[in-house]
């Protein structure tokens, strides 16, 4: 008798174990989750370029083009840090919750990290966080939401908190670069699609310093790109400069910029601000250059710059041969 | 007719004497059977074999004796008209006329199939029955033969009893068949040759002569074939297999087939040697005849000249011997003189207790489109339908003439998408397998084949999705399943099939299971090796 149940509960243990799938690693709602983090396609900033930059390019564009790159690098790191969520199927599954880890924190020993993906009535959010090894509550570093009706188009934020990793890990050296908050929030449901970032920090000298991007992309393929930053460019010790730019491009890659500097060195007795307008064609060549420093919106010193390096500050070409008409950021 | 009734007919009718009577035989043997069959091995041989026994032993003289082998239906026909012919011409100069007719090979769907020709059993019995010879038997050895006495009452059943006391001459027509109307007739190669036939010939040769006569009649022979056929079938994968008779025979008595007395050369077994069975195997390893020797009577085999082994089987091992059988000389079996062997020697090894079916593992190597779905899901579009490409191998009659096995490889894949939301997420599906199939193949000689088996399948289902932030979703599974399907031979080689395939498989995520129920139909095409 003992001999059946036992032959019995052979027969059904083998097979189970035929049955048994192996891989299962991601259900339709896995799926839903994943869809909630962001995407590269989602957070990229895209500026028209050659492939390989020339030295006649006009000097705005390029430095759109590497403030571009300079944001893209940035966001990639988080992106790479999603990736890596991605590919690994989640360690435990809530009714609305998908759970990663905690895993030890391969950077820094004696700590653990988790990821938390969650369900919310109309958005999911997410935070990544962590912890010294089993004490405590995790506290997030990254946090960020996704609110989407499909699974293609969404918005949503990503805050970075550096400060909290900071604190958390008792890092008191920060060196020239005290991050303390970053902030990303990106719309693709609706037109202009659009990653705006903010990066909060001190400078060297411990004075607040900003950065903010704003980047929007036209259905058309045309787009902008607003970046603007406060801080010490001047390392004089004294008030913080102020610079602007706002460049806008047309799907062929024609674009112009229109920049102002002021604060800090740039208000003076003699001006208070130095505004710029620079106009490229499609192959990024400068058409056209002006550059105004100004006392309270007069133009108080026409001709000044020409005299310091015989052209950048010089009207160049003809304000018409710009493809976009004149804005005021 | 009960059996009893038969048997008192039986009782008051006297055997018809080989040379009492003049006899004319066609004996017919046809490997091919046409479309839908294949090629048997030893039907011709059988026919050899019953043509000499009957020119040898059966008192027909060689010119009134015809061998069909390996002709059409019109042959057959023409050589029944010509000897009908001349059995009338030897009546109307008052001898009594007997016509023996006898077939090897395929039948199917009521007809002996003889290459792309067909004689339909019911034309062929119309013919014997109106034929205007007295006595017409007819002894067809040929797969569900019994449809040629199911119409008359086929009898399932050991021989009629005759007894010889009445001296009547016979009037009417015997058929025996090697199988029922709903049984196969199998080939041994251990016997090289049919198993009815091989023991009818060895049942002529004497061992079937009960009665120490040296004369084996029709029931004699008869009764001695449908025992060794049934026991020699009982244990085969093709089933056991019943003989049939039927007769209609009108102040008849029972028939002497061969007269083993009547040959001066053969093997006697004298009354003093050792009860059992006895095995004589010819110098071409077949077996030439069995006999059963019991009860200290002398016993006859008609052997033909030639050189022979004879072994007989003890519980624990072999007396074996050889002998050599001289033209007009009758070679006396001195017991003594065998030798002890082991059964490892035995050259009869696997006649007795292994009759093999005539079906011999085949490879079919196939080629085929399915489709397949998934009718219960953990989620809803999770696994996509999808068009398949399958290669497989059937190893037909692998473990038996029923039981083969079967091994395929498939893949395929589609393009579906997964509802998230209102929108949806586009994916390429995989679909990837292996199986390893136990099949049942219902008649595997018919032409339609009809299969049924299980299987264990290893399952792997893809998805790649179009957003390339998703990752690839990978999931395998073994699942058993269940296989209805069906083969159709269209030539000799080429086999067209048909599979209809039930698997489950369990789909787990984490800790959570859910059932997976997929189903598939393949077409394929097949070559049979």
């Amino acid at each position: 008798m003992q001999t059946g149940r036992r032959m019995r509960r052979q027969a059904l243990l083998l097979l189970a174990l035929a049955t048994s799938g192996c891989g299962g690693n991601y259900s339709n709602d896995d799926v839903e989750f994943l869809v909630a983090l962001p995407t590269k396609d989602a957070l990229t900033v895209r500026v028209p370029a050659q492939s390989q930059a020339l030295g006649t390019d006009a000097s705005f564009h390029k430095l759109t083009v590497e403030t571009a790159e300079s944001v893209n690098a940035g966001l990639a790191q988080m992106l790479n840090l999603v990736d890596l969520i991605k590919a690994l199927p989640p360690t435990q599954r809530l009714p609305d919750a998908r759970l990663w880890g905690p895993w030890p924190d391969d950077q820094s020993p004696g700590f653990e990290v988790e990821f938390v993906l969650t369900r919310e009535t109309d958005h999911f959010k997410y935070a990544f966080q962590e912890r010294r090894k089993g004490v405590g509550d995790f506290v997030p570093l990254i946090e960020g939401t996704y609110f989407t009706d499909t699974a293609h188009t969404g918005h949503g934020t990503l805050d970075v908190h550096f400060k909290a990793a900071n604190t958390l890990k008792g890092v008191t050296d920060l060196g020239t670069a005290n991050l303390l908050e970053g902030e990303v929030v990106y719309v693709n449901d609706v037109n202009p699609r659009s990653v705006k970032t903010q990066l909060s920090s001190l400078d060297g000298n411990g004075n607040p310093a900003s950065i903010r991007y704003e980047y929007l992309e036209h259905p058309d393929h045309s787009g902008e790109l607003l970046y603007e930053a406060t801080a010490d460019f001047a390392n004089n010790g004294g008030a913080p400069e102020h610079l602007h730019v706002w460049a806008q491009w047309t799907a062929s890659g024609a674009g112009r910029a229109d920049a102002r500097a002021d604060k800090g060195a740039f208000d003076t007795a003699q001006f208070d601000r130095d505004d710029f307008t620079q106009c490229w064609d499609s192959t990024f060549g400068e058409v056209y250059f002006d550059s105004e420093l100004q006392k309270s919106g007069v133009n108080v010193a026409p001709g000044i710059g020409c005299s310091t390096d015989g052209r950048t500050k010089c009207p160049v070409g003809d304000l018409s041969s710009c493809v976009l008409p004149g804005k005021t950021p | 007719v009960t059996l009893r009734a038969l048997a008192l007919a039986l009782l008051l009718l006297s055997p018809l004497q080989a040379g009492a009577a003049r006899r004319f035989a066609l004996v017919v043997g046809n490997d091919r059977g046409g479309e839908g069959t294949r090629p048997l091995r030893y039907a011709e041989d059988d026919a050899r074999r019953m043509f000499d026994i009957l020119v040898r032993l059966g008192g027909v003289l060689p010119e009134d004796a015809q061998l069909l082998l390996g002709k059409d239906a019109p042959a057959l026909w023409k050589a029944v008209d010509r000897l009908e012919q001349r059995g009338r011409e030897a009546q109307s100069q008052h001898e009594p006329a007997v016509l023996f007719v006898y077939f090897s090979g395929h039948a199917k769907d009521g007809a002996l199939r003889m290459n792309d020709s067909q004689a339909p059993l019911a034309d062929l019995r119309q013919r014997l029955v109106q034929s205007q010879i007295e006595v017409r038997v007819a002894v067809i050895d040929a797969c569900r033969s019994g449809v040629l006495v199911r119409t008359k009452g086929a009898h399932l059943a050991p021989a009629f009893e005759v007894d010889d006391a009445q001296k009547q001459g016979a009037h009417g027509l015997v058929v025996l068949t090697s199988s029922a109307g709903d049984e196969d007739s199998q080939e041994s190669d251990a016997l090289q040759g049919s198993i009815f036939t091989h023991h009818l010939a060895s049942g002529l040769l004497g061992s079937a002569d009960r009665s120490g006569d040296g004369r084996v009649t029709l029931s004699e022979a008869y009764a001695y074939a449908y025992a060794r056929t049934v026991a020699g079938t009982a244990n085969t994968a093709s089933g056991v297999q019943h003989p049939t008779y039927d007769y209609e025979l009108r102040g008849n008595g029972d028939l002497v087939i061969t007269d083993v007395a009547a040959r001066t050369e053969g093997l006697m077994v004298p009354g003093a040697a050792p009860d059992g069975t006895y095995w004589i195997v010819d110098d071409q390893g077949a077996i030439a005849a069995e006999l059963e020797k019991r009860g200290g009577v002398d016993r006859r085999i008609a052997l033909a000249p030639g050189a022979y082994v004879v072994t007989r089987r003890l519980s624990d091992h072999l007396r074996l011997g050889q002998l050599h059988v001289r033209s007009g000389a009758l070679s006396v079996l001195d017991e003594p003189t065998l030798k002890d062997a082991a059964f490892a020697d035995d050259p009869v090894k696997g006649a007795v207790e292994d009759v093999r079916a005539r079906l011999t593992t085949r490879p079919v190597l196939g080629v085929g489109l399915g489709y397949s779905s998934f009718v219960v899901q953990p989620q809803a579009g999770m696994f996509a339908s999808a068009p398949l490409l399958q290669l497989r191998l059937d190893l037909d009659h692998a473990m038996s003439d029923h039981f083969g096995l079967g091994f395929a490889l498939w893949f395929g894949g589609s393009q579906s998408a997964l509802a998230i939301g209102q929108g949806t997420l586009p994916f390429s599906y995989g679909q990837f397998g292996a199986t390893a199939d136990v099949l049942y193949d219902v008649w595997p000689r018919d032409d339609w084949r009809p299969v049924v088996g299980g299987r264990m399948a290893w399952m792997l289902m893809t998805r790649t999705f179009q957003d390339p932030s998703l990752p690839k979703q990978i999931y395998s599974t073994f699942a058993p399943g269940a296989l209805l399907g069906l083969r159709r031979e269209l030539w000799d080689h080429l086999i067209v099939s048909a599979d209809l395939v039930g698997h489950y498989g369990v789909y787990t995520l984490s800790t959570t299971s859910r059932s997976l129920v997929n189903v598939e139909l393949d077409l394929r095409l097949a070559w049979g090796f």
